[in-house]
């Protein structure tokens, strides 16, 4: 048994028929229409956060940036605890994916076990727990009784056994052949060396899409830390951006110029808007994951299937 | 290629988990523990949680004002903050029975909290501090009178927070909190007409975005805009209005409206001052004053529109911040108050007894006599000194006849975030402000060694420097030397004592009621103010009418009617003693 | 023959000790908590102890249909659920398609770029989304500014505040937001595919159309009726955020959907113990939709799902 490793060439070997050449064209430019409206709003955001905020602000900022600075973000950069922050951010992230891809796939894996005992009973224990919640209060005291409050754990913990990544490489799984593993077996591979040797390097694409879900998933998440920690040196990345973002929105809606002098007026408009600093945020925090989204996209945009096999 | 790959995966575990290992060395985070022993020991270093509802900051203390309170007290303080991370923060924190060792909240959770006990009796510990001793009748009273039920002897669990030192009748701001301001340019360019009551008002505003369609640069100038995300339990742009002519809803209550003489309406009654407002925007967008986006705008964008001065009619004193400058003032360029003759305007008075939110100590509090300490400081003159008007010699400095002004730096150091010198703690002036963002006595309170308010922009030298030639020509036009001048002169502003306590909670069928009848009335102003003629106008009405009553409405104004007497008569009392 | 036996299900409950440390998380995160249910049945607002709170019962549950104004509303609220979710379903193949047709593209520089920026929109906030929606649609805005300056009209159109075609509009954001990321797993199950598959096909002279409809596309349908069925079970789960920025009082009816209405009513100081009710009623549902469109799935494809 033989898997062959398809590489792109094989696209140019087939036949192309008329239609073949219309579905291309039809395809390069429905992509490019919509790559464009996924990049122009981008674009826009990111010239907005280098223009010159009174202009931004007034609406004048649509295709070129005019005024340029960088003074938004080195704002940012100086937001006390923010590399503090950003390492917890990165520690949780690498961690928390690490063991949320090794739970997904082990556990995925076990869920495609015909033979795993009452395994249709727990695997719906498990999907159900996807569309039910206790509520924030029960959920916080749980936390809090099992010393999870103010502890880092409490970011990882939680999203180890993540359903909806189960079901993504249980159904990966079930499209490998059977054969593969009876194989393992009779050649006297345990399960698990199974599991580690010869099956993960198989689903390597199913592994990095969920690695890249759940990296995403646990860089943008701040939600567990809004009640659970209040411990300043755990605050997350993300944590301290919405607040950022936040105290501009309150100060604008109040600025009550209660310690502010007589020439202080002046400098009120120049003060960034909420929306641009919401833009900015949004840069500061886009930025890391495009940088290492590379890294996971070659496991599945390629077309070249990884880990051969040959029988 | 798998060699290197595993390699990899290894040294990024390695490192993950090295990191994680210093992080979580680093979190001992716990507080040294407290030291019962008094305050004569030297002090261990203490970091205690305060809950603040009025914070919008979530975090250690940063900056000046930490260091300060770090340098007097060893204390570090760890702000809580629900407007940041919700209200779930109070709710599952009051769950575990541990709100924090000092929080500020308003008077309904004090309630809450006396009664599950939540909050420390300190009534036998505020004589011991000399600062606090001062006030500690007005403590006494507040608790006193707060909730019988609760708290049968008044016992001390609350300090009202912004308390001032005036008097209950009074009013010290030189402008209400909501009157009509209009730009100055664009209102002496059309004649400075005499406006006579609302429709005037509507003539004015008609001819000047007639003459000024524009703004300087360009864009639109609309008479009017409106908002969404502000609207309570009704139109927040209307409710405002309201209060030209003299009626308000009270807190706790949300169906009713208010005036200074005691006469309680419904906010549905057809001959109401709500139902005015609502037709004066009607009117106006009939005219094409109002801005068509307001409906999905947010406030976001309005303040944009208003550093642009693209709006004409401004109904908050605060607002004219976003627009006016000192130099536009020379220019006599800039919002400003331009009286309607006809107006009634009703203001809550200085926060006599306070504000509505309160100083608490938990019940589980790790040090309370620390914590009363640092409160005592919290209104101390040196202590409003930091907290009002910044840091001496930096922000503000004594004059040769013993009054304050501000420095130069002192002028823009919030707005401009101007770094402190290392002396001081370092850090962005305003980024180093004390986050719990809420004083026990009001900054309109009097410095005992100037004799004049602790807020900055009442100091003599401050007012004397914001003149310009736009207030100049106001002053010459209007005789008088503000707003709030004005308005009493010619009486039209009535100054209600402000009534700091609760009314009574609400039961969850209520609380329910209330939040439905809230989106009903909100979304139908909304359409009201845009209809399309004023058949649609009153017909929106009526069914409104007709919808509310069958969700339960008459069971809200009963209730709220019986408050608004209860509010009265407190007022009435308070006016008696004030004399 | 008993040897044999007892080793089989020794296995089977072997593999199952392996997965028990992780039942028992789940236990403790996801079902220990239910506990909190109770709150529902009580007129419950912290700090106040359960035990000084009063029992109520099933009110809570009552009150959402105790008269005709309620229930009108319910069922509007129900009709923007059933629209918006609907659409969604009726589109689910969308991310299918746009998968196997990014895999047609040749080159592959461009094809990781369009993957790539495609997946941009789901890192934008709702919030910040509705700030450049307002700055495309309001009255001054590109839109109209555009539709003026060509001549086809002669007022601006209030597109945010219309109460038509919200279904559709808040349609076509959710998909510009999260088609290129939905996509990814797909994009994933193709490169999955048995390459032997694909040499058969060649050898036997198909068209880039046939090898998409006979191996493609069969091979994808497994992940995609899991996605659907979850997608079903999820029916009245819109999330809230999205309608929240949009809502505004002349959209609010079409709008509203059942998260955003219980929000709504959240936020008006109504009781934690609403929310909660509110809560148990939605994973009942779901969890009933769920075994119900797995049944289904049983019953016309021969398999079930879960």
């Amino acid at each position: 048994m033989s898997i062959h490793v398809v590489s792109s060439k094989r696209k140019k070997k087939m036949k192309l028929g008329i239609s073949d050449k219309l579905i291309s064209a039809l395809t390069y430019i429905i992509f490019g229409v919509f790559t464009l409206i996924c990049i122009y709003p981008f674009y826009y955001i990111l010239i907005n956060t280098i223009s010159a905020n009174d202009l931004s602000a007034h609406g004048d900022i649509i295709f070129i940036p005019k005024g340029i600075h960088f003074q938004n973000y080195l704002d940012v950069v100086k937001i006390p605890g923010l590399w503090d922050a950003a390492k917890i951010s990165i520690g949780r992230t690498v961690i928390g994916t690490f063991l949320t891809v090794g739970a997904s796939a082990f556990l995925g894996f076990m869920f495609a076990q015909q033979d795993l005992w009452l395994r249709k009973f727990w695997y719906r224990y498990t999907i159900i727990t996807m569309y039910f919640s206790a509520g924030i209060i029960p959920w916080y005291l749980t936390m809090r009784n099992m010393n999870l409050t103010n502890n880092f754990l409490a970011y990882i913990l939680p999203t180890v056994v993540s359903p909806f990544f189960i079901i993504l490489v249980k159904t990966f799984i079930e499209s490998v052949p059977r054969e593969l593993q009876e194989a393992a077996e009779i050649d006297g591979a345990g399960i698990i060396t199974f599991f580690l040797k010869v099956l993960l390097p198989i689903i390597k694409p199913i592994l990095a899409t969920v690695a890249i879900f759940a990296a995403v998933a646990q860089w943008n998440s701040f939600q567990d830390t809004l009640l659970l920690v209040t411990d300043s040196k755990l605050y997350s990345l993300q944590f301290i951006l919405f607040q950022y973002v936040n105290q501009a929105s309150s100060l604008s809606s109040m600025i009550n110029l209660q310690n502010s002098g007589s020439t202080a007026l002046q400098t009120i408009t120049k003060m960034q808007t909420p929306t641009s600093i919401r833009m900015t945020v949004t840069i500061v925090v886009v930025a890391p994951i495009m940088l290492i989204y590379p890294f996971f996209q070659r496991f599945f945009v390629d077309g070249i299937m990884i880990g051969a096999v040959k029988g | 290629m798998k060699i290197r790959r595993v390699l990899k995966k290894s040294v990024v575990l390695v490192t993950s988990l090295c990191m994680v290992a210093s992080v979580l060395a680093g979190c001992g985070g716990k507080a040294t523990k407290k030291d019962n022993a008094s305050s004569t020991a030297i002090k261990e270093p203490l970091k205690i949680d305060v809950l603040s509802k009025a914070a919008n900051f979530q975090g250690e203390q940063p900056g000046w004002f930490g260091d300060v309170v770090k340098k007097k007290f060893n204390l570090t303080l760890n702000i809580l903050s629900p407007q940041v991370s919700g209200d779930s923060l109070y709710k599952t924190r009051a769950a575990a029975g541990n709100l924090g060792d000092l929080v500020v909240i308003d008077n309904s959770q004090l309630k809450d909290c006396i009664a599950s006990g939540l909050v420390l009796d300190i009534s036998k510990m505020i004589n011991d501090y000399p600062n606090l001793k001062k006030y500690n009748e007005q403590f006494k009273y507040f608790n006193a009178n707060f909730d019988k039920k609760v708290n049968p002897d008044g016992l001390i669990y609350g300090l009202p927070t912004n308390m001032t030192d005036t008097s209950p009748t009074s009013y010290s701001q030189t402008g209400p909190y909501s009157s009509p301001l209009l730009p100055w340019d664009l209102y002496t360019g059309v004649g400075s007409p005499k406006i006579d009551n609302m429709d005037g008002l509507l003539t004015t505003l008609k001819s000047m975005q007639d003459k000024y369609p524009t703004t300087p640069d360009g864009k639109k100038f609309t008479a009017i805009t409106l908002w969404k995300d502000w609207d309570g339990n009704t139109m927040e742009n209307a409710r405002w209005l309201s209060g030209w002519y003299g009626y308000e809803t009270p807190d706790e209550t949300s169906s009713v409206m208010l005036n200074a003489e005691g006469n309680v309406q419904p906010i549905t009654d057809d001959n109401g001052i709500y139902r005015k407002m609502l037709k004066f925007f009607f009117d106006a967008n009939k005219m094409g004053l109002v801005d068509p986006d307001s409906a999905s705008q947010d406030w976001n964008t309005v303040s944009a529109k208003l550093t642009n001065r693209q709006v004409g009619l401004l109904w908050y004193s605060w607002q004219t911040g976003f627009y006016n400058t000192m130099e536009k003032g020379q220019k006599k360029l800039g919002h400003i108050s331009v009286p309607i003759t006809d107006l009634n305007i009703i203001q809550k008075g200085d926060s006599y007894y306070g504000d509505g939110n309160v100083f608490a100590i938990g019940s589980k509090a790790k040090d309370p006599k620390r914590i009363m300490e640092f409160l005592d400081w919290y209104v101390s003159p040196e202590g409003m000194r930091y907290l009002v008007d910044g840091i001496d010699k930096f922000t503000y400095t004594a004059q040769p006849d013993g009054k304050l002004k501000y420095t130069d730096k002192g002028q823009t150091a919030f707005t401009e975030n101007l770094p402190v010198p290392a002396e001081y703690g370092g850090g962005g002036y305003k980024d180093g402000q004390s986050a719990i963002n809420s004083l026990l006595m009001s900054d309109f309170s009097k410095d005992p060694s100037t004799g004049e308010f602790y807020n900055p922009n009442y100091w003599n030298s401050t007012i004397e420097a914001n003149k310009t030639a736009l207030t100049n020509e106001w002053t010459q036009k209007y005789q008088a030397k503000d707003a709030v001048d004005y308005y009493t002169k010619n009486n039209m502003i009535k100054i209600v004592p402000a009534i700091n306590t609760s009314l009574g909670s609400d039961s969850s069928d209520i609380k329910t009621k209330r939040s439905q009848s809230k989106q009903l009335v909100v979304d139908t102003s909304w359409k009201m103010v845009f209809a399309k003629n004023e058949s649609e106008f009153n017909q929106l009405w009526e069914s409104m009418k007709t919808a509310l009553e069958g969700q339960g409405w008459n069971d809200l104004v009963t209730l709220d009617t019986e408050r608004c007497k209860a509010l009265v008569k407190l007022r009435s009392e308070a006016s008696a003693n004030a004399k | 023959m008993e040897l044999f036996v007892n080793k089989k299900k020794f296995e089977s409950v072997k593999k199952f000790l392996y997965i028990l440390p992780f039942m028992v998380l789940l236990g403790v995160f996801a079902y220990y908590p239910l506990y909190g249910w109770i709150y529902a049945f009580y007129d419950y607002t912290p700090p106040i102890p359960l035990a000084k709170s009063q029992f109520v019962g099933l009110m809570w549950f009552h009150s959402m249909f105790e008269n005709q104004i309620k229930i009108n509303q319910l069922l509007q609220v129900l009709k923007n659920t059933f629209a918006m979710s609907g659409i969604a379903i009726l589109f689910s193949w969308l991310p299918m398609i746009f998968a196997i047709f990014l895999n047609e593209i040749k080159s592959l520089r461009y094809r990781k770029f369009v993957q790539t920026v495609t997946t941009l929109p789901n890192f934008v906030s709702w919030v910040l989304v509705y700030s450049l929606a307002y700055g495309l649609f309001s009255s001054q805005g590109m839109f109209n500014s555009l539709l003026q300056q060509l001549g086809l009209s002669s007022s601006p159109i209030l597109f945010l505040q219309s109460s038509k075609h919200v279904y559709l509009s808040m349609w076509l954001w959710l998909t510009w937001k999260s088609l290129g990321w939905a996509a990814i797993m797909y994009i994933a199950a193709i490169t999955g595919i048995d390459g032997s598959l694909y040499e058969a096909a060649q050898v036997d002279g198909a068209t880039r159309m046939q090898v998409i409809r006979h191996i493609t596309i069969p091979s994808l349908l497994p992940t995609y009726f899991v996605l659907l069925m979850l997608g079903i079970a999820s029916f009245l789960n819109n999330g809230m955020e999205q309608y929240f920025v949009f809502q505004n009082a002349f959209n609010k009816n079409t709008i509203q959907v059942l998260d955003l209405y219980g929000y709504n009513l959240a936020m008006g100081g109504g009781s934690y113990s609403i929310a909660t009710a509110i809560s148990m009623l939605k994973s009942l549902v779901s969890i009933i939709l769920l075994f119900s469109v797995n049944g289904l799935s049983k019953l016309v494809r021969g398999e079930s799902i879960v």
